[in-house]
């Protein structure tokens, strides 16, 4: 009786620990969330959302920038300024907004082909802020990172 | 008039020249960590660069939760635990190239500087040293650096439990192409 007590303590100890490893395992390999695949959580002009950062810092922080943990997919609609790649080969494309210099600056997630400047575009993506310096000189920018078109 | 015309067209050109202002809005930043356990990576490619080719004034800054790892849990323990991005969303450094006459940005060069200035990480700011070279080709300079910083100096604390996972001093590498001019 002792015995088999033993034994189903072993058992439920070693079962325990491959349930534990294989979460831990699955946790620390789990990929990155999708953004073609999530719904975006708000859907705005380009020029409405460079000025809502500009001038209303605390509003847009809430609504289309998540948590540490959970982000928050948006989506944007606007004209092309330009076409650039980054240092890494991505594409960058730059939104018009009604300040002169200041982009909504989307990276796309590698290289985005057929799209030219001038034309509209709708675009979804994690907005990771407006970055923004007055020391600087520089009109900010509001960034959104891993875009994918969706129009 | 012909003075007065040389005159004004002396003070227009070096008014031009003491505004030059090189800068991109995508320039990279890396960050690396290396123990015997794994390596961790980051980049940030959405940093705001300036440099003032006059007085040498160097400053970026970026958005702490543009930073991107390889692995998601990574990319959350950086925003949540480490660097705490809602409640410190930028990284900034504010400096000054100490050798910026020794740059001639007409001639196509790798120019050694040193850049002494502010950097504020994680709401703390240190007093920060770095060399790097200043690459001019085709009329376009690259502001490039590599440069370390312990953890604990910006209140940076590495739970036990990953302990042997992170290093205690990170490597950040600075590659910024200023292909824009103010």
């Amino acid at each position: 009786m002792a015995s088999k007590t033993k034994k189903i303590i072993l058992y439920s100890i070693a079962g325990m620990v491959l349930i534990g490893t294989s979460i831990g395992y699955k946790m620390y390999n789990k990929e990155h969330f999708s953004v073609s695949g999530t719904r975006p959580s708000a859907a705005i002009a380009a020029i409405i959302l460079h000025q809502t950062f500009s001038t209303d810092s605390t509003t847009a922080k809430n609504t289309f920038i998540g948590d540490e943990a959970n982000q928050k997919i948006i989506q944007v609609d606007g004209e092309i300024a330009a076409i650039k790649e980054d240092q890494q080969g991505n594409t960058i494309i730059l939104l018009k907004t009604a300040t002169d210099g200041a982009f909504i600056n989307c990276t796309m997630e590698g290289r985005t082909e057929r799209i030219n400047a001038g034309s509209k575009i709708v675009l979804k993506g994690i907005c990771t802020g407006y970055n923004f310096d007055s020391e600087m000189g520089i009109p900010g920018d509001v960034i959104l990172i891993r875009c994918i078109i969706s129009n | 008039m012909k003075y007065l015309i040389f005159v004004f067209a002396v003070l227009l050109s070096a008014k031009t020249t003491l505004a030059q202002k090189l800068y991109t809005k995508n320039g990279s930043i890396s960050i690396f960590s290396s123990t015997k356990m794994e390596d961790i990576k980051a980049d940030n490619n959405q940093v705001l660069c300036v440099l003032n080719t006059q007085t040498g004034e160097l400053q970026f800054s970026l958005l702490n939760k543009g930073f991107h790892f390889e692995k998601a849990l990574m990319e959350e323990h950086f925003n949540e635990n480490y660097i705490e991005s809602n409640k410190f969303p930028k990284s900034t450094f504010k400096g000054t190239v100490a050798d910026i006459s020794k740059v001639n940005f007409a001639s196509d060069g790798t120019y050694p500087i040193t850049v002494k200035g502010d950097l504020t990480m994680h709401g703390v700011t240190k007093i920060t040293t770095a060399s790097g070279n200043i690459i001019v080709k085709d009329g376009k300079a690259t502001a490039a650096s590599k440069f370390t910083a312990k953890l604990a100096d910006y209140n940076i604390s590495i739970p036990g439990a990953v302990k042997n996972n992170i290093s205690e001093s990170i490597e950040i590498t600075v590659n910024c192409n200023l292909d824009q001019k103010m």
